[in-house]
């Protein structure tokens, strides 16, 4: 750019910040919550609050609920286990078209459970984290890693500009006027939880490397594209004979990994062509004991139980499974989960801040010069900031709202509950541009309202109330109804805050009093 | 030029630009290293290191002043990186013990 080095850093910090930052804040936030899924799926798919299963269940007893699913469309189905944060089993069906539909199962009877009826947060939460529930050509999955990469260039460039990183670790002057306290909180989340943006950013892009460099692959192995699949993930494939055969015991297939895996367990196990003499039964190791989410595998040939392959990453494929671990954090440690909790939420309070500073240090001018773009700004970042918590709320408290034959214009109720969230998100942006003074207030308002208000109707129709779940240490229903409340007052405080300080805080009479001082 | 279409045009070279000389040079390294290592390693290393290259060209591409500089190293580097590697591949491919 024109002037010195630091003041170009300058430029791009601010400008990147402004286009990227309302998606971004979407990713962090969604992300963050991703860190909870299966806690906000306990609390949001009622019917799968199960107590732990005590005996492990037998796979072949899960085969014969599979075959009894299975269409003739049907490619693969597969079935996921239960574990610590997930109570019961999934499975789901695969048809010629890679689309997966999935059913809960009840590990202990091996029943199916009713219809889930909502995406929740492993269907609708984490997909929107990383690809904006955009899946046509893979273009969320594209505008998630330009959102990435333009963070990296932030991060960088946030670290460049600064003076003094060491002294903004300690610095926070929430008395002092808005762009000033603004900036030192901008400063401050920025600085303490910079690694952890920097490695969760970067990690979110490594475990899409094929997808954001699609080209590596077909140039390097020209017309031999499935020969990096075998070698670098292991597959076996091939084509149904058209032939039924039956399945050998699955059980059996499943203790040979055990004894192969020196005791570990699969976490999933497949079954391609079900009912053919050319199925084949993958087995993936699971990793809840450790970061790197490893690709041990071994498959089997579906009618004799031969083996067909084993795999094991190898080692830079492993460092690429060690930074995905990093980032889906599926092991088991709830200190950690916290701390990637909190970590998330101080990344949004960087975003937001980054926003209201930006706002703040322009208002004056912009009202005097009559330019748009504090406006602007500020209904963007109304909406992309307390516009996705009611939103998400709006989400919860539908889910508790709808009666489970819900459906309209031909939506099924997992879709209604979705539509609710990017209604209710839409709506917040309007808001913020046509109530500029008064939405920042008002959302924090909905937010106090809405928050308690899942509470309860989680209380009613389910009968969980917080009494109930913290006495019996259903951590994953309390949890949930905590945070709620947690957001809930931490809402109502801001809401207070912005209503003591009104006249300064206002677009239109922050202009009434230039005009006034003029 | 106007500031706008000057901005336009960095904001074009470090996005696109940077993108496809990072893309490049991934595939030019994943081969080399694929002469000494597994194909399939050197192709998940490079991709991953592509990122900080990407990172890299993009943080430079607004430091430089001179706006004609990051377009001929953008646009050159990648044409000779892509090329090179679209002729190589087909060479290799056939040669290589590695595929």
């Amino acid at each position: 750019m024109g002037g010195s080095f630091r003041e170009s850093m300058t430029w791009l910090h601010t400008w990147f910040g402004v286009v990227v930052g309302a998606l971004l804040f979407a990713i962090f936030w969604m992300g963050t919550l991703s860190v909870f899924d299966r806690e906000i799926d306990r609390w949001m798919i009622p019917d799968t609050r199960l107590p732990a299963a005590e005996a492990s269940l037998s796979l072949d007893a899960i085969a014969k609920v599979a075959a009894g699913l299975v269409e003739a469309d049907t490619h693969a189905w597969l079935v996921s286990f239960p574990t610590e944060r997930e109570p019961v089993a999934r499975l789901f069906l695969q048809d010629s078209q890679e689309h997966f539909t999935s059913r809960f199962l009840d590990p202990a009877t091996g029943l199916l459970l009713p219809e889930a009826g909502s995406r929740a947060a492993s269907d609708f939460i984490f997909p929107f984290h990383y690809n904006l529930n955009l899946e046509w050509m893979h273009i969320g999955y594209w505008l998630v890693g330009l959102l990435g990469m333009a963070m990296l260039t932030l991060i960088v460039s946030g670290v460049l500009i600064h003076r003094q990183i060491f002294v903004n670790f300690f610095t926070f002057r929430p008395d002092r006027k808005l762009p000033r306290s603004s900036l030192d909180l901008h400063n401050l989340t920025g600085v303490v939880a910079l690694p952890f943006h920097f490695v969760i950013t970067l990690s979110g892009l490594i475990i899409f490397f094929s997808i954001h460099f699609p080209g590596v692959v077909p140039i390097v192995y020209q017309d031999n594209q499935a020969e990096f699949v075998k070698e670098a993930y292991g597959v076996v494939q091939r084509d149904a004979a058209g032939v039924p055969a039956d399945l050998a015991s699955l059980d059996d297939m499943k203790a040979r990994a055990a004894r192969l895996w020196g005791g570990g367990q699969p976490y999933f196990v497949r079954v391609w062509h079900p009912g053919d003499a050319n199925s084949i039964v993958e087995m993936r190791r699971s990793f809840t004991d450790s970061v790197t989410m490893n690709l041990d595998s071994v498959y089997f040939d579906g009618p004799s139980g031969d083996i067909l392959l084993t795999h094991q990453a190898k080692p830079v494929m492993s460092v690429q499974r060690f930074l995905a671990g990093i980032h889906f954090i599926q092991f088991e440690h709830w200190t950690l989960r916290w701390l990637y909790f909190a970590l998330g939420l101080a990344g949004c309070v960087m975003i937001a801040t980054g926003f209201i500073h930006w706002l703040a240090a322009r208002r004056k001018r912009h009202a005097a010069q009559g330019l748009p773009g504090v406006r602007i700004v500020e209904g963007l970042t109304i909406g992309a900031v307390t516009g996705i918590v009611v939103a998400t709320l709006a989400f919860f408290v539908a889910n508790r709202l709808l009666p489970a034959s819900a459906s309209l214009l031909g939506y099924e109720r997992d879709a209604l509950e979705v539509w609710i969230f990017y209604l209710v998100w839409l709506a917040s942006f309007s808001h913020g541009w046509t109530r500029p003074g008064h939405a920042w207030r008002e959302q924090c308002w909905s937010i106090a309202g809405l928050a308690p208000l899942a509470v309860v109707l989680n209380a009613v129709t389910t009968g969980d109330h917080l009494g109930r779940t913290l006495t019996e240490g259903a951590w994953a229903i309390a949890g949930m109804d905590l945070m709620l409340l947690a957001s809930a007052a931490i809402a109502a405080a801001s809401a207070w805050r912005l209503q003591k300080h009104r006249p300064t805080m206002t677009g239109p009479s922050a202009r009434r009093t230039l005009e006034a001082a003029e | 030029m106007s500031s706008a279409l000057r901005i336009t045009s960095r904001v074009l070279a470090a996005v696109v630009g940077g993108y496809l000389l990072a893309a490049g040079l991934v595939t030019l390294a994943a081969m080399g290293l694929g002469q000494a290592m597994d194909q399939s390693e050197a192709v998940v290393l490079t991709s991953m290191l592509g990122f900080l290259l990407y990172l890299a060209l993009v943080l430079w591409s607004f430091a430089e002043r001179r706006l004609w500089r990051i377009w001929a190293v953008m646009a050159g580097g990648s044409a000779a990186s892509l090329g090179l590697a679209l002729w190589l591949a087909p060479r290799l491919a056939a040669s290589g013990p590695g595929l």
